[in-house]
């Protein structure tokens, strides 16, 4: 207990106890959690307008459309106000009248995303003109209109006076074709870190709405991806395994073969797997096969020299006092070296899923993007990164919870090593024991030996 | 104690597992699927499909559509399940634009949406096509966006340009050149796939990227200030969007892509009613994942062509108002670039008989 | 080690019960012919004779030790009566038969333990019997009596990781003697065991000798457990490796640790260490250079 008694952190060579184990592996996640927010929470990044009401603009200045959401720095801000201020002042009706009520509708709608975020609408109704008409009215008529500016306020009430003129209540054969004044784009200065960069409170939010399927990720439904991702995973994993392993064994067990085999596969898997990429296309189509195929391409190389070294390992005593046993040569293979590698096969085996994972992203951009892949891609060719983190996230805690649950379940698979010592891997091996149908218990009887000459 | 698991039951139990998912996954394969699993959201939905023609025997039509508002259009006509209604089933692939063609050369795809001057050299590299239906022309999604400060195209020259080399952007950029009094050689182009234009922009060496909508637009967000400095608005009808169908597949099933075509045509006059602009928006803007308001434009960028001015551009004649003449111009481009080495006989890479038939069908 | 003004006996003199013994033993069926067996490697420096034109017999039932020093090709040798090694020359007779390759015939304990870990005792046992083809149930009865004869029944059931090196050494013993082989090799089986555990499994190992029909060939460079356990001990040379002396044992049996002071065990232990290191074999090689590292003055000795 007393201080002087506990070991060093730093001893050379030596392990730590559990409690520090356990302490110093929290410390592992935290400590880059904790860089993570620190860099986004410092006070480095500029602040930007994020928009909560636009409009678009005729000016040559902004030739695109900006929706709520986007970032604006403030100066640029205050020109694209400048510009719809200026269209303003020169309403021009459309080409058409359909045109301009075209025009006029989108203008109804640009409340929308103020009016759902305070609770007036609901977000199935953004384009739902009856309500929006209501939605104007109600503004107009001052029973609404904290968030909205005296500027807009002016321009809602002689927007809805144009309005109110043609029908009061919303008629899709008759609507307003004369111009209507674009509301002036509305903003809320606030903290614009780089799109790589977003806080951890904004990825936990938006991981926890895309999880949940609540976010606009739309069709990208993120645990139909997963399921089609482990897919993947597990198909590629199982023909590399089927595959690899016995030839492994074979290269482990007979020099012959790993002469043979093992040259041309360590010169085999420095090349690209991704390189082959258009060939699995050309081989296996679009769909999941090529993408299966990557997996299994870029782990059977390193499959077949670990495991055919993991066999070379096998303690060859063994082999020889089976021999002296009576073992024959193929008595030797399955009786020896298949169930004296078992256990660190598997250990081989818990490592090459991890490099599995690893051909993940790749492959799913083979052919029809599938899987979480899509989810990364797309969105994180809009910049929204923070759609993007939580999928990379879940992938990550997917492996590393994996190896952990494999690393553990090695024990009860094979209580004969020392991990099998572990006392909840002896409690499940127990259960299982008790649910192996197989299992016999034998009474057995000790003969009396021959008599000694 | 006296626990113990047999290695041969574990490895029994790790093959029944493995053959389990081996299984699952096999019996997905075999059901046919349509590329967008979810089914259409209730109000977009038509009135209940009234019993569908007899359905041509035969395997699903697969066809590769990516994100040009042209093509995306399609997508109406799959949620509506117009397709079962007139007949014919086709199965439309998702893809990145570049991704799809590969897969058409691969052999993996019954059709392709391409525009003319891609067929060339998809043509010329790895598989001819030919175009049954003219989707749109683009007017005003391609663009040449430069830096602020760039005004012109003229400015451009010494500069670096990123674009995806001997692709449509390419074709832009280099007609943008010649309008201009300029030369290939009078800029650098840096080769980038279109998607990634947008983050380039960004950077300090690149002077203007090209690219279509969505990426020219997020590119010109990405970089406040930068502006569309030439449009495929300037010169319409350089770049027609068109479907491809292989030889093969044209010639077993050609009744199968009338059928096609005649979707095309219900989702055209669908698409011209502007009573159904939120529906269309709402569609098309879902497929790509950005908001209607966003999507609008796009739509205003691209030409759709109704059957009477597709009949039009159908006519065998010089000039960038037949498909014809504007396949010649990007045929001479392609070759003068090197793009490919031969002349493609452009006229072999269209058959208009199929949008004719549906034109007299419907009169 | 023997101080030479101790008086012994010659080793040559044996006590009458002694001789009667190895009359009858000399009696008994041949079991092992070894004709100039001779093992040449072939190795970067060139080939190196590791033995050669070893012969000598062993008869039923006999204790032979193979003692040498270290690189003298003891188990060189014990892996070719295994079979686990072919001879370069000469010839093997087991039962009067030439054999090639191993064979449940001649059981062996090796240094290392070889226990199969995946297997618990009793399976452990069983292997050789289920791979000469008995069946489950016979092999099963059968090992467990063997497991019984080491003491380990309490054990059946356990992992070897679970037992000690000496327990293991004798679950080794059991499935050597399961196959119930004509000779059972042993290659320096206790070398890996502390002392005290050394003398109880040479205990363990003369008690089961006497109760089973079995020829041992135990190898080791140990003086006093060869005298202690053998009949008689074969004296390798080395380099190359040949025999030297076959030397018969006249310590009386039964055997127990108070005879290690006897005058015939200290007179057969002296003729050994005389045969593996000859006097006047010491070099100066031998000798450390003495240099003095402690301050003038300082004298312990």
């Amino acid at each position: 207990m007393a201080a002087r008694e506990q070991e060093s952190w730093f001893a050379v060579g030596r392990s730590l106890s559990r409690e520090r184990s356990r302490l110093l592996m929290l410390g592992s996640f935290v400590l880059p959690l904790c860089l993570w927010a620190l860099i986004a929470y410092l006070p480095v990044w500029d602040s930007q307008i994020r928009l909560t009401l636009s409009s678009t603009t005729e000016s040559d200045a902004f030739p695109t459309v900006y929706v709520p959401g986007d970032h604006m720095a403030s100066d640029r801000f205050a020109a694209f106000q400048e510009a719809v201020r200026g269209d303003n002042a020169q309403l021009t009706p459309g080409i058409t009248p359909a045109a301009t009520r075209r025009t006029n509708k989108r203008i109804l709608r640009s409340l929308a995303p103020i009016a759902v975020t305070q609770g007036w609408l609901t977000a199935d109704k953004e384009n739902d003109y009856a309500a929006l008409y209501k939605l104007w009215q109600t503004i107009a008529e001052g029973a609404e209109s904290a968030p909205i500016s005296a500027e807009n306020q002016r321009l809602i009430i002689r927007n809805w006076a144009a309005l109110r003129n043609v029908s009061p209540h919303y008629d899709s054969n008759n609507f307003l074709s004369d111009p209507l004044a674009q509301l002036i784009p509305q903003g809320q200065l606030e903290v614009k870190r780089p799109a790589f960069l977003p806080a951890p409170h904004e990825v936990i939010m938006r991981g926890w709405e895309d999880f949940r399927g609540e976010s606009e990720l739309g069709e990208l439904h993120v645990w139909k991806r997963y399921g089609v991702s482990l897919r993947t995973i597990a198909l590629g994993f199982f023909f590399v395994c089927i595959v690899g392993v016995p030839i492994a064994l074979l290269c482990g067990t007979f020099a012959f073969f790993s002469r043979l085999i093992e040259p041309f596969v360590d010169f085999f898997r420095y090349m690209p797997a991704p390189a082959f990429g258009t060939l699995l296309i050309a081989l296996f189509g679009i769909y999941d096969a090529p993408k299966v195929g990557l997996v299994f391409l870029g782990t059977l190389p390193q499959l077949i020299l670990m495991v055919a070294n993991t066999t070379r390992m096998l303690d060859p005593a063994l082999l020889d006092a089976a021999q002296t046993l009576g073992a024959n040569r193929r008595q030797l293979i399955t009786r020896v070296v298949i169930p004296g590698i078992l256990p660190n096969l598997y250990n081989d085996l818990r490592i090459l899923l991890g490099w599995a994972w690893t051909w993940l992203v790749i492959a799913e951009l083979l052919g029809v993007k599938a899987g979480l892949t899509e989810i990364i891609d797309t969105q994180g060719r809009r910049f929204h990164f923070d759609h993007v983190y939580p999928i990379i996230l879940l992938i990550g805690l997917t492996g590393f919870l994996t190896d952990q649950f494999l690393a553990w379940f090695r024990g009860v698979l094979f209580p004969y090593t020392e991990e099998g010592a572990s006392a909840s891997a002896r409690g499940a091996a127990r259960v299982l024991s008790k649910v192996n149908p197989l299992r016999l218990r034998r009474t057995f009887q000790p003969k009396t030996l021959p008599a000694s000459t | 104690m006296s626990m113990k698991i047999k290695p041969d039951s574990v490895l029994i139990t790790i093959t029944i597992a493995a053959f389990t998912l081996l299984g699952s996954s096999c019996s997905k394969k075999e059901t046919p699927t349509t590329s967008t699993p979810e089914p259409a959201t209730p109000e977009l939905e038509p009135t209940p499909t009234p019993t569908p023609p007899p359905t041509s025997k035969g395997e699903m039509l697969t066809i590769g559509y990516s994100d040009w508002p042209g093509w995306v259009a399609w997508e109406i006509g799959i949620k509506k399940g117009w397709f079962a209604e007139e007949g014919v089933q086709a199965k439309f692939e998702w893809m990145d634009y570049v991704a799809s063609m590969e897969a058409y050369g691969a052999g993996k795809l019954d059709a392709v949406c391409m525009t003319n001057g891609d067929a060339l050299v998809t043509g010329a590299t790895a598989k001819p096509s030919i175009g049954i239906v003219i989707n749109d022309y683009s007017n005003g999604n391609d663009m040449l966006v430069a830096k602020p400060g760039i005004e012109s195209v003229t400015a451009l020259k010494g500069k670096k340009v990123a674009l995806e080399e001997g692709f449509v952007p390419h074709l832009l950029v280099l007609k943008a050149l010649e309008v201009n009094g300029l030369s290939d050689g009078d800029i650098t182009i840096v080769n980038t796939p279109t998607d990634e234009t947008p983050q380039v922009l960004k950077s300090d060496e690149i002077a203007a990227i090209c690219a279509w909508q969505p990426s020219s637009g997020m590119a010109l967000k990405q970089v406040p200030g930068s502006k569309p400095i030439y449009t495929s608005a300037d010169i319409p009808g350089l770049i027609y969007d068109c479907l491809f169908v292989t030889e093969e597949s044209l010639n077993a099933r050609r009744e199968d892509w009338v059928k096609v075509t005649k979707v095309w045509y219900r989702i055209v006059d669908y698409m011209k009613n502007e009573d159904n602009t939120d529906d269309v928006l709402a569609i098309l803007s879902a497929r790509v994942g950005v908001t209607p308001d966003e999507y609008e434009p796009f739509l205003d960028g691209t030409h759709i062509l109704s059957l009477d001015e597709a009949l039009v551009a159908w006519r065998n004649a010089p000039g960038l108002a037949s498909v014809y003449g504007s396949s010649e111009i990007s045929d001479a481009f392609n070759v003068k670039f090197e793009v490919y080495q031969d002349a493609q006989d452009y006229k072999a890479y269209f058959d208009r008989t199929l949008t004719k038939e549906v034109a007299k069908a419907m009169k | 080690m023997i101080s030479p003004e101790l008086k012994l006996p010659s080793y040559t003199e044996q006590s009458p019960e002694v001789a009667a013994r190895f009359a009858r033993l000399n009696q008994r069926d041949l079991i092992l012919d070894v004709k100039r067996i001779s093992k040449r490697f072939a190795s970067p420096q060139g080939a190196v004779t590791a033995l050669q034109d070893v012969s000598f017999t062993v008869h039923r039932r006999e204790f032979l030790c193979v003692i040498g020093a270290s690189g003298c090709g003891k188990s060189t040798l014990v892996r070719i009566l295994a079979g686990l090694e072919t001879a370069s020359e000469g010839e093997l007779l087991v039962d009067g038969k030439a054999v090639n390759g191993p064979g449940p015939d001649r059981g062996m304990v090796f240094q290392g333990y070889t226990l199969f870990p995946w297997l618990t005792v009793k399976e452990n046992v069983m292997f050789g019997l289920k791979m000469t083809g008995h069946r489950q149930a016979v092999a099963e009865s059968e090992a467990l009596q063997w497991i019984e004869l080491v003491g380990l029944i309490e054990s059946a059931h356990v992992y070897p990781h679970q037992l000690s090196g000496g327990m293991k050494q004798r679950v080794a013993i059991a499935r050597a003697l399961a196959n119930q082989p004509r000779i059972l090799l042993m290659d320096e089986p206790f070398g890996a065991l502390d002392a005290q555990t050394r003398a109880q499994m040479q205990s363990y190992l003369l008690q089961i000798w006497k109760q089973v029909d079995i020829t041992v060939i135990f190898i080791t460079h140990d003086l006093d457990e060869a005298v202690y356990l053998s009949d008689r001990v074969l004296v390798l040379d080395r380099n190359p490796g040949r025999v030297n002396e076959l030397l018969e044992n006249p310590v009386p049996h039964p055997r127990s640790p108070r005879q290690f002071l006897s005058p015939e065990f200290l007179a057969a232990k002296a003729r050994l260490e005389e045969l593996i290191h000859p006097p006047g074999d010491s070099t100066e090689e031998d000798r450390l250079p003495m240099l003095r590292m402690t301050p003038v003055g300082d004298e312990v000795y």
